[in-house]
């Protein structure tokens, strides 16, 4: 008997999932810039997006920080915005 | 070091930065976001994914530094520039950007210098082979200035510049240890002298701007051509 082993399922399973689905699993590219806030909370050009980066993007920004150092991970937060791609 | 980024993220126009504001910034990670589709969730936290980059001045990281803010008129602006710049099919304003970017990004004055005259030669001195780069240089640029105003600058005072600006650039590229005395310029409206790598910063990013948005003087012989016309107000006309 084979123990159920979650991230190799994960491996193989996206693979998949990618393969199939591909085409239906939209995704949005975000940049979060650095140390600049942007007057209007959100702006739309025909190319670009500049929009406030919500709390929960935020947090999950933050999940793995354990092997950065002080001064990048203060200069990571100081990003309240994000350029997004149209 | 100012610099501004503010680019296309997902594609390789991200070199191609719209330098615009002239705002202290950069980016340090590249997300991607599913739209209502994850594979491992925290909480109820979205499952994004980060890529690393290192794409912001060193000077960001070394202690306080205020965050600024920018308006819309500039966020328009931006888009005005990017639009330009990806109509353009120049290459030469692709190498310029590139430079400027590189510039903003180096922790090292000489480092910068270099990358900064190379663009400004880029744009304005395709025909490098014949004659002083330094007085070709020094001429388009103000010309460009006379046709184009920007900011407080007279076209004399950019052509003084610009001399003193390859000036350096030599004395750093030949190893010349007494390059530093000219690391410093006297610029219109400031009372001492200020660095003379941002009046360069400034210089590239007013170049590639007017020239992203008026293309046709990216053809030397169009503003040698203009150098020899008389001064019209009416042919000015908004440039960085």
């Amino acid at each position: 008997m084979v123990e159920f082993d979650e991230p190799v399922f994960v491996r193989v399973y996206q693979q998949w999932e990618q393969a199939a689905l591909g085409q239906n699993l939209h995704f949005g590219v975000l940049v979060p810039l650095l140390m600049l806030r942007v007057q209007p909370t959100s702006f739309e050009h025909e190319r670009f997006g500049v929009v406030a980066m919500s709390e929960k993007i935020c947090l999950a920004r933050n999940l793995n920080v354990s092997s950065e150092s002080w001064s990048f991970n203060s200069l990571k937060n100081a990003a309240s915005h994000a350029l997004r791609a149209s | 070091m100012p610099s501004s980024t503010l680019s296309h993220p997902s594609t390789d126009s991200s070199r191609r930065s719209a330098q615009v504001t002239g705002k202290v910034t950069g980016y340090c990670e590249i997300i991607s976001l599913p739209y209502g589709w994850g594979s491992n969730w925290t909480a109820d936290l979205p499952d994004i994914s980060i890529i690393k980059v290192r794409s912001y001045p060193e000077t960001l990281e070394q202690g306080p530094h205020s965050v600024e803010s920018v308006t819309e008129d500039e966020l328009k602006e931006v888009g005005q520039i990017w639009q330009a710049l990806e109509n353009n099919t120049h290459n030469s304003l692709n190498v310029a950007i590139r430079r400027l970017n590189l510039a903003c990004l180096r922790s090292s004055e000489e480092d910068s210098i270099l990358d900064l005259v190379i663009g400004l030669e880029t744009l304005m001195v395709k025909d490098s082979g014949q004659g002083e780069i330094s007085h070709k240089l020094s001429t388009r640029l103000a010309t460009l200035v006379r046709l184009f105003p920007f900011e407080q600058y007279k076209p004399r005072a950019v052509f003084k510049i610009c001399k003193t600006l390859y000036n350096y650039r030599s004395k750093v590229a030949h190893g010349d240890s007494k390059a530093h005395k000219l690391s410093k310029v006297l610029v219109p409206s400031y009372n001492k002298p200020i660095p003379i790598i941002n009046v360069g910063l400034s210089f590239l990013r007013y170049a590639i701007r007017t020239l992203a948005l008026n293309p046709k003087y990216l053809d030397p012989d169009e503003i040698d051509f203009a150098l020899s016309q008389p001064e019209k107000d009416e042919g000015r006309q908004k440039g960085g």
